[in-house]
């Protein structure tokens, strides 16, 4: 009988199905910037830089929100149509964990910069975008995580995939979770999957992003034990 | 004392409480870049434009504060203020309200200037909340340790604006570079670094 192991089997750079690369975060690295962060995933890597709540032109603000604007700029060339698909995902994923009604007729704008493209690029910006709000001090209701796995074609789940490993799936997802872990914020899928497949990938993918929230935790916890001690 | 299990921060810092005979008080204290004025916060901005009844202020947040003519000791409808566009000033924050535009004032709460007015030459830095909120709480060393070596002036916004004014340029420029050094250092490291900027200063 055929057993699909999911562990068995190591990948192209050694990982197991199920194992995430190795990841570090920076935060505040813009001096300009009201909030920034980095985030550098394996071999990708991207910065987030936040601004705001500020002005925002009048056409464009609201009476009793703040406006959230996503820029999305790919490692080389223009933006295109595929980067603006991203931005209103990830606009849409981001928006609800901020108190948009603390600050009405203000702008808060990300800009999220690729430097190096290798795979779930999505779960990167999202993930850089909510550390880099955090750091800017916007006020918010949870932090949105984000995690991205693909399915191969002999069934086989890869959590945090690269991008050859994307390129030859057969279905690449990407959930987003808030920090209670409980419902789905938001999910991008592409390929061909089955139901099954679907909620396999679902679990997974909200597994690791717990994982990664309490690795955030952690990163923030440190930072203002050490600036403690010194302050007193 | 830690706030109540069902408060939820919507800030990453440290907590901070304060206990008064009838109520608690609980706050998150955290350091930013971005300004948001809360009332009786003293601000510094600068003068952005003349109306017939107030001025407007650029006090870093998205919209600039308005600063009316008589909100200052003494100002009369016959004597009013000489404030020229372009001034630094200090005011404290009357009005910051979501959905209103801020507003504020040069009148300290006894009804004198407390020290609120018209910023004349010095020089003017920028600097997060944190820091501001540190020098303002009268613990900060290197305010102190600089006031021993310097005769200067200075005036700290809680918007992240601190005003400096000494006896000469290079003094003004060391001062402020100190505050700003200071930030991450004890008490003995910021004296150690105001130190070393005398001397490479020499």
């Amino acid at each position: 009988p055929k057993m699909s192991s999911l562990t068995a089997k190591k990948r192209a750079d050694g990982r197991d199905a199920n194992q995430l690369r190795a990841l570090s975060a920076e935060r505040s690295l813009l001096n300009r910037a009201d909030g920034s962060s980095r985030l550098v995933v394996g071999e990708s890597k991207l910065m987030v830089a936040v601004y705001g709540p500020g002005t925002i032109n009048k056409r464009l603000e609201k009476m009793d929100k703040a406006t959230l604007q996503v820029t999305f700029r790919p490692v080389s060339g223009f933006s295109g149509s595929v980067e603006t698909e991203l931005e209103s995902f990830i606009q849409s994923a981001v928006e609800p964990s901020i108190m948009g009604l603390l600050h009405p007729r203000t702008g808060i704008q990300i800009v999220i910069q690729v430097q190096h493209s290798d795979g779930s690029e999505l779960a990167n910006a999202i993930n850089a975008s909510t550390l880099a709000l955090i750091d800017a001090g916007v006020a918010l209701k949870t932090q949105v995580v984000a995690s991205t796995c693909a399915l191969l074609s002999d069934g086989t789940l890869i959590l945090d995939p690269t991008l050859e490993e994307e390129a030859s799936a057969t279905a690449v997802l990407t959930f987003a979770f808030d920090k209670q872990m409980k419902g789905v914020v938001a999910t991008k899928a592409s390929g061909y999957y089955s139901e099954e497949n679907f909620f396999r990938c679902l679990e997974a993918c909200r597994h690791s992003a717990a994982q990664l929230l309490s690795f955030f935790e952690l990163g923030l916890r440190k930072k203002l034990e050490s600036s403690r001690t010194v302050t007193e | 004392t830690s706030p109540p299990a069902a408060a939820t921060a919507s800030k990453s810092g440290s907590s901070s409480s304060s206990k008064g005979e009838m109520t608690t008080r609980y706050w998150v204290q955290n350091d930013q870049r971005r300004y948001l004025p809360a009332v009786h916060d003293p601000v510094i901005g600068v003068v952005l434009a003349r109306h017939s009844d107030s001025y407007k202020v650029d006090i870093g947040m998205s919209v600039p504060a308005s600063l009316p003519l008589l909100a200052f000791e003494g100002a009369t409808r016959k004597n009013r203020p000489n404030l020229q566009v372009g001034s630094t000033v200090y005011a404290r924050v009357t009005v910051a309200h979501k959905d209103m535009d801020p507003e504020l004032t040069c009148v300290g709460s006894s009804g004198r200037s407390d020290g609120f007015g018209a910023l004349n030459d010095g020089y003017l830095v920028r600097c997060g909340s944190g820091l501001a909120q540190h020098l303002l709480s009268g613990q900060s060393a290197i305010l102190k340790y600089l006031g021993k070596m310097f005769a200067y002036e200075v005036a700290i916004g809680l918007n992240g604006r601190v005003w400096v004014k000494s006896d000469s340029v290079k003094r003004t420029i060391l001062i402020s570079n100190a505050i700003l050094n200071s930030e991450h250092l004890t008490a003995a490291q910021a004296h150690e670094m105001a130190q070393r900027l005398l001397k490479a200063s020499d």
